[in-house]
Order: C-alpha cells, then sequence, then structure tokens
C-alpha cells in the first residue's frame, strides 16, 4: 500500500494496522524518518510531482516484491510543511522470515531517497534552502542494482 | 495547450510553478528548452544541464525524440525525498 499525504501520520498506528491479521508473516522491519531539528530549522517544506509520485513509488514497490516474492510493504511519503520531530517518511516490509524484511526496507528506503519525485527546503526564519541530494544517497541506491 | 511544470527549486529560477502555453512545431528537446526559456539565458542553460531531467506526459524523456503529442512538460531537479 501506499499513501502520498500532507497529513502527519501515528508510525506506531501505521505497524499495528499494517501487521493486524496476518498470522503467516514471522517478521516486519519499518523505518521512520523525522524532521531533524538542526541549524536553526523551523520547518521542512516538500514539494512533489503530484500526479507523478506514486506511479513512481509503485514501480519501486513493485521491484521489491520482485526481488524478495511473498513480502508485503507499507510506504508512507509526507508532502507539505512539517516541524522537527514529525515523521516525513514510512516503510514497513513484512515477510515470513527476518531477512528479507530487513533487505526489502533498506531497498525500498534507498530508492525512495534517489528515485522519488521529492525535493525538500529547509525553513529558517523567513528564509528557505532547497537541500541537494547527497553522493552518499546515490552510492547507497547504487549497491542494489542488479543484486538481489 | 500544453502544461509546463518546474519542480523544486526550479520554480523560483522559471519565477512560476507552473503555466500553460501553446507549442510551435518543435523537433529536438533543446528546441524545447528554448522556447520553454524565452529569453530567461539562465533558464535555459539550468534547463540543459544534463541532471534536470525532462518528464513528457509523465514520462522521462530518452533520447532526443519529442512524442507527436506534449500535453505537459515537467522540468525536474535531482530528487532529495525521504
Amino acid at each position: 500500500m501506499i499513501k502520498v499525504q500532507s497529513d502527519i501520520f501515528d508510525p506506531g498506528a501505521e505497524l499495528n494496522n499494517f501487521m493486524q491479521g496476518r498470522t503467516d508473516m514471522g517478521a516486519v522491519v519499518s523505518f521512520t524518518g523525522h524532521v531533524r531539528g538542526q541549524n536553526d530549522i523551523s520547518a521542512l517544506e516538500l514539494e512533489h510531482y503530484a500526479e507523478y509520485t506514486e506511479t513512481e513509488i509503485g514501480k519501486i514497490e513493485i521491484q521489491a516484491q520482485r526481488r524478495w516474492p511473498g513480502i508485503h510493504t507499507h510506504i508512507i511519503h509526507r508532502y507539505g510543511k512539517m516541524k522537527p520531530g514529525e515523521p516525513i517518511v514510512f516503510v514497513a516490509v513484512c515477510s515470513a522470515h527476518r531477512q528479507d524484511s530487513f533487505r526489502a526496507a533498506t531497498f525500498l528506503m534507498d530508492s525512495l531517497k534517489t528515485r522519488a519525485p521529492f525535493w525538500k527546503k529547509e525553513i529558517s526564519g523567513d528564509k528557505g534552502v532547497w537541500i541537494e541530494p547527497k553522493a552518499s544517497d546515490y552510492a547507497a541506491e547504487k549497491q542494489w542494482t542488479n543484486k538481489v | 495547450m500544453t502544461r509546463i511544470v518546474f519542480l523544486g527549486w526550479l520554480k523560483e529560477m522559471a519565477g512560476c510553478a507552473e503555466r500553460q502555453v501553446e507549442l510551435p512545431s518543435l523537433a529536438t528537446p533543446e528546441e524545447l528548452i528554448a522556447f520553454v526559456a524565452g529569453d530567461n539565458q539562465s533558464l535555459a542553460e539550468q534547463l540543459a544541464e544534463p541532471s534536470i531531467r525532462m518528464i513528457i506526459n509523465k514520462s522521462v524523456l530518452a533520447g532526443k525524440t519529442l512524442p507527436d503529442t506534449i500535453e505537459e512538460v515537467a522540468f525536474m531537479p535531482p530528487l532529495s525525498g525521504g
């Protein structure tokens, strides 16, 4: 399941709902990314390419499900303005055994970082600075090329 | 009419997030950039950067051939989500 939304969410509740009624999954791994309150940042603003975002995240999700057959995934990515401490992104993967969940969750996050159409702007006072992607993010995503 | 979308920081350089234009007959991505940028030279140079991807009708333009019908063009700077 994929949700792209501006509303804040409760990662604990999302995880519980995701696992509700599943009796055949022995493992679940989740990751939540939060706004880091560094350098006097008062807010973070995320922009996205509305109609395109879910399609692109959907491609990433399908790739994960093909690499690790039998997993189930839940992805939430927010857009809009958010304050330090608030969750931005949530990924949960469940599988029969733990390794697929760990690997697929890492794959999903590495891929979201470099392939989901979002742009971050750090707001400090009345100024905004667009965030450039980091080389380490590309390196993390590249490790998955042609590798299961 | 064609919807032109400037994403991320490109909208500040373009002066708007999107606009509607009547595209003339164009053969290449370079001609499309030149038309979209008009006399905004710094925008033209930026849009021509290899790091800026052109999304036409919601698909990444691969190669140098424009589709016959262009309903939407989005210019996409490097992503920074997650």
